[in-house]
């Protein structure tokens, strides 16, 4: 792309001269002549005229560009302000901003539209939903909040919320516990053995859940774990993987003087880790939380399998995939679109607060995962 | 001090490895051994040897299911790979152009990603059918309805998240090499294609290999999209209905196996590739 054979007989200072004798003052002139740069990189020959010069008008527009920017690396203060903004390109660049943003609107009303149908079809009935899936409710198909209190009746909402919630939470502060206790010991400890678990939990992320959901099953009902309020178990199994692996990242990075320190300070490794490891993990630690709430929260065949699918002892996806099953085969959309509804609140309300945290969470879960 | 902290091992180790035994590595070595033998429980089953896998592919009554949702997932994950990463980079260069509101659209086009996969799933079912209803069809008309639904869906899903990671990406492009192939002469395009996007061929591979493990394991949306039907199941889906519905489990869990051993091999591939790139780098 380098372009650096051409050379001319004439310089930027000559084409400056020029401006000045046409009576410009001197950032006028320098402001011209870039605009004029810019104008002949683009093929426009125009200028050439006004200066006298010969040649191919892009090469010449390279030509003088290029020797600008080296006086301005060697003068920084040699372009005026105003070149950066000058009037041709900040034309061209607000007509290609609104063709931007016309389209970066339209992407985001796809993306919103969908919630807002659902927000609609929630206040139809059935029939309605088939029929008119975009318009407003109308005097036949508008059922007022039928479907909500159904719904919340035949899913037991309260129930699937309550058990969401507790499993949700639960589950992530035990693997937020166990996973740092365990990343921090696997890093400081350089044995054969503790080697040996890091890679086994670390494996334990490429295994999908299929693989071992019916033996783990059995032995859930062997030991009877399968209940709700004791699901957090196996959660805390296949959360380990990605959990300790991102602690372990950056256990690496805390200075071991500040360790030592305080051991000789006369703490044990048990108070060391919890006075003064696992404060300075927090940044970590909200990555972490935010990306198993996020998966918990919206698992489906882990519970599925473990709970099973009766109502009222169960978490949300599975109700709302249950209640859709219906009795006759036919599934009520209208009582389905409600509980999608009540479903997404919660979801909206934590990202609306945590927004930043999450997308911050996110990317650095995916770089290092 | 090693030797110290060993004796500490105990507390750090036995809460998470407790459970990680339990729900996770005994499940996964019994998974592989049941996979070689006929079982209907885990205290009734016989070893077989290979009779498990020989069942699950057997072809003398057509093509297994697995075969056919194995072709299908791979022609997902295909299609999905293309699109997503093309709509999520083309959003990301958008963005990272320094407009005002950049975040705003940055937070809308994210949203999706925190719905779980079941919803998902009844949310598109809800406005495909809406829309196909036109032409009085359906969702369950024609099993393409249900494929590219779901890519439909996914892209809705995950364009937002990939994009983050192109955003992330493109932050760290530094503005001198764009600046200086101007200077040269590139016009915008040469600089996209030329400078910017071998700068951020990494995040490339990351979210290649995301939506390819993401499409293998696609379960959920799956389901809730098209129903329990062999006719639109992939692959983690035609495990589990089969898992479900039959006496005899061997056979599903060798499928099972093998497609442990899918996913582990891409997984493995990923590993590589990208460490071969932090050398290089």
């Amino acid at each position: 792309m380098a372009n650096e054979t051409t050379s001319y007989p004439f310089h930027f200072q000559d084409a400056l001269a020029i401006n000045r004798n046409l009576g410009y003052d001197e950032e006028d002139a320098k402001t011209v002549l870039y605009d004029d740069c810019l104008t002949l990189k683009k093929g426009d020959r125009t200028p050439l005229e006004k200066y006298g010069f010969k040649g191919d008008p892009k090469d010449i527009g390279r030509y003088l560009y290029r020797e600008l920017k080296q006086k301005e690396a060697e003068d920084p203060s040699f372009l005026p302000p105003q070149v950066l903004k000058s009037a041709s390109k900040k034309r061209q660049r607000i007509v290609s901003n609104t063709v931007v943003y016309f389209f970066l609107t339209l992407i985001a009303l796809v993306v919103i539209l969908p919630v807002l149908i659902v927000l609609l079809n929630s206040f139809k009935n059935n029939g309605g939903i088939a029929r008119e899936t975009f318009l407003f409710p109308n005097a036949e198909s508008f059922v007022g909040i039928q479907n909500y209190v159904s719904g919340f009746e035949k899913t037991q909402f309260h129930k699937a919320f309550g058990i969401s919630l507790y499993i949700t939470v639960v589950s992530t502060v035990f693997i937020l516990l166990f996973s740092s206790m365990t990343a921090w010991f696997l890093t400081r400890v350089k044995t054969w053995w503790t080697k040996v678990i890091y890679y086994a939990i670390l494996f334990s992320q490429v295994v999908p859940f299929q693989m071992v959901m019916l033996p783990m099953n059995q032995i859930a009902a062997d030991l009877g774990i399968n209940h709700w309020y004791s699901i957090p178990i196996i959660y805390v199994a296949f959360g380990a993987g990605l959990s300790v692996f991102m602690y372990a990242g950056f256990v690496k990075s805390v200075p071991l003087e500040i360790e030592e320190a305080a051991m000789i300070d006369g703490c044990n490794p048990v108070q060391t880790f919890f006075t003064i490891v696992f404060p300075i993990l927090k940044p970590t630690t909200v990555t972490i939380a935010i990306l198993n709430v996020m998966w918990i929260w919206n698992d489906y065949l882990l519970p599925y399998m473990v709970l099973g699918p009766s109502i009222g002892e169960t978490t949300i996806p599975v109700a709302v995939q249950m209640v859709s099953l219906g009795s006759y085969g036919a599934q009520d959309m209208g009582l389905m679109m409600a509980m999608i509804v009540l479903t997404m609140i919660p979801i909206i309300i934590f990202y609306l607060f945590g927004q930043k945290y999450i997308i911050r969470g996110v990317t650095a879960g995916a770089v290092k995962g | 001090m090693q030797r110290y902290y060993e004796k500490f091992a105990v507390i750090f180790l036995l809460p998470l490895l407790a459970c990680f035994v339990l729900a996770f590595a005994i499940p996964f070595v019994m998974g592989t051994f049941l996979s070689f033998t006929d079982y209907i429980s885990m205290k009734d089953f016989t070893f077989t040897g290979l009779k498990s896998y020989q069942t699950a592919f057997d072809t003398t009554y057509g093509t297994p299911t697995f075969w056919t949702a194995l072709g299908r997932t791979t022609l997902f994950a295909a299609v999905s790979i293309l699109t997503i990463n093309f709509n999520a980079f083309v959003l990301a260069l958008l963005l990272t152009k320094g407009l005002r509101g950049s975040n705003i659209y940055r937070s809308i086009f994210f949203m999706p990603n925190l719905i779980g996969g079941i919803v998902l799933g009844y949310i598109w079912k809800m406005i495909l059918n809406g829309i196909l209803q036109t032409w009085n069809s359906n969702l369950s008309m024609n099993p393409w309805y249900g494929f590219f639904g779901l890519v439909i869906l996914m892209n809705w899903q995950q364009v937002g998240y990939m994009m983050i990671i192109y955003i992330a990406a493109l932050m760290n492009v530094p503005t001198d090499l764009n600046e200086s192939a101007e200077i040269d002469g590139a016009n915008k395009w040469q600089t996209t294609w030329h400078v910017t996007i071998p700068m951020v061929i990494p995040s490339f591979t990351i979210c290649s290999f995301l939506t390819l493990t993401n499409s293998y394991k696609l379960y959920d949306q799956n389901i809730a999209l098209s129903g329990n039907s062999p006719e639109t199941n992939l692959l983690a889906a035609d495990i589990v209905s089969t898992t479900i519905s039959h006496g005899n489990l061997g056979p599903e869990q060798a499928k099972a196996v093998v497609f442990f051993v899918i996913v582990a091999a891409i997984s493995g591939l990923q590993v590589m590739l990208t460490r071969r790139k932090e050398v290089e780098a």
